[in-house]
């Protein structure tokens, strides 16, 4: 091999093509196996959907099992007491289901008083919110605050209606 | 490869980004501005013109594949020949044709060996040449001399040493010098 040689085969490499056409259109045979594959965007929201959906059902299961075993085994510490804002005339909805739920002989007694304690406690801040949203009415956060707090019992009030339907079931299997 | 402009540069990035979305449309136009590129690639590697499509093939239903995971840190042509390469080199390593070394029969070899189906006449020959390459030492020396791959990313793409590496290249560079008309 000498210099002239190689200086020959490097020329003749940079003369070489970037392209060369296949002799037939391949495209149809690509289309086709593509077609076959499911389309990507959908492959991937259903992955994304089915994981979505298993996540959500699987925390949702848990926290139904936590809240309902919470609900059966509270401790038995608490006392029940009248709510110190409400009258006989006007008693607030929560106090109202309190005494239904103390009066209701199905319920374990520590699940009673636990429910009854909870719902007086979430009307002691509902009475004091709702004293201050009077004094600043204005206030967006006070109101969001007083919001909050009927959502919550309203949502303790639906457990406990909840906890009486599956003890009442339980009963009468 | 066709010539890259701003224009043209333009026009691939809105096909990459609606073939991304799953627009076949868009990649049909990927695919016919870059099948020259992914093909001369396979056919210089292969040295055989049926096996070349069928690799040109598998390189674009792998882009298909890998699309989404494209960000732009290489070009695309760079890209997609990547993929080519591999593409070629696994149907190679599947069919045993790429793992023999270049033994002393090769010389008459190269020169029996049919031609693959290339044109324009004015580089046949080399073509041709370079086909009839053993096929160790044609996938180093397309990687190398014509691709300018490094020996070391060549010994790893082909799971050899880079030793063996340069002397394929060293070996085909000799056999074509050979027969290189003067």
């Amino acid at each position: 091999m000498n210099s002239h040689n190689i200086d020959d085969l490097d020329k003749a490499l940079s003369r070489l093509p970037n392209s060369l056409q296949p002799q037939h259109d391949l495209w149809p045979g690509i289309a086709a196996k593509i077609r076959i594959r499911r389309p990507r965007a959908l492959r991937r929201w259903n992955l994304g959907f089915a994981a979505a959906a298993a996540v959500f059902a699987a925390v949702t299961a848990i926290w139904g099992i936590h809240r309902t075993r919470n609900l059966n085994h509270m401790d038995a510490t608490v006392m029940v007491t009248p709510a110190p804002g409400a009258t006989p005339q006007n008693p607030d909805p929560g106090m109202r289901y309190a005494t239904v739920i103390a009066a209701d002989n199905a319920l374990p007694i520590s699940a009673r008083n636990a429910l009854v304690n909870n719902l007086r406690l979430l009307n002691d801040e509902i009475q004091r919110t709702q004293t201050a949203v009077k004094k600043y009415p204005n206030d967006i956060n006070l109101q969001a605050l007083l919001l909050d707090l009927y959502q919550q019992e309203a949502s303790l009030i639906n457990d406990a209606q909840q906890a009486q339907i599956q003890t009442q079931t339980r009963t009468s299997i | 490869m066709a010539v890259t402009t701003p224009c043209t540069e333009d026009k691939t990035r809105n096909w990459i980004s609606r073939a991304q979305e799953g627009d076949t449309a868009a990649f049909e136009q990927l695919y016919h501005s870059h099948v020259g590129r992914v093909y001369a690639v396979c056919l210089r590697l292969t040295g055989n013109a049926a096996t070349a499509e069928e690799c040109t093939q598998d390189a674009f239903l792998s882009a298909w594949d890998h699309l989404p995971g494209f960000r732009g840190e290489s070009s695309f042509a760079t890209w997609l020949t990547r993929i080519a390469i591999n593409a070629a080199l696994q149907r190679m390593q599947r069919e045993h044709r790429y793992l023999r070394l270049i033994q002393p029969g090769d010389d008459q070899q190269m020169a029996q060996q049919a031609a693959p189906d290339c044109s324009p006449e004015s580089n046949l020959d080399l073509e041709r040449l370079i086909a009839g390459l053993p096929p160790a030492a044609r996938v180093a020396f397309v990687l190398h001399a014509i691709e300018g791959y490094s020996h070391e990313e060549i010994a790893r793409l082909t799971g050899t040493a880079i030793g063996t590496c340069k002397a394929h290249v060293y070996r085909a560079r000799q056999l074509l010098q050979a027969r290189l008309p003067a």
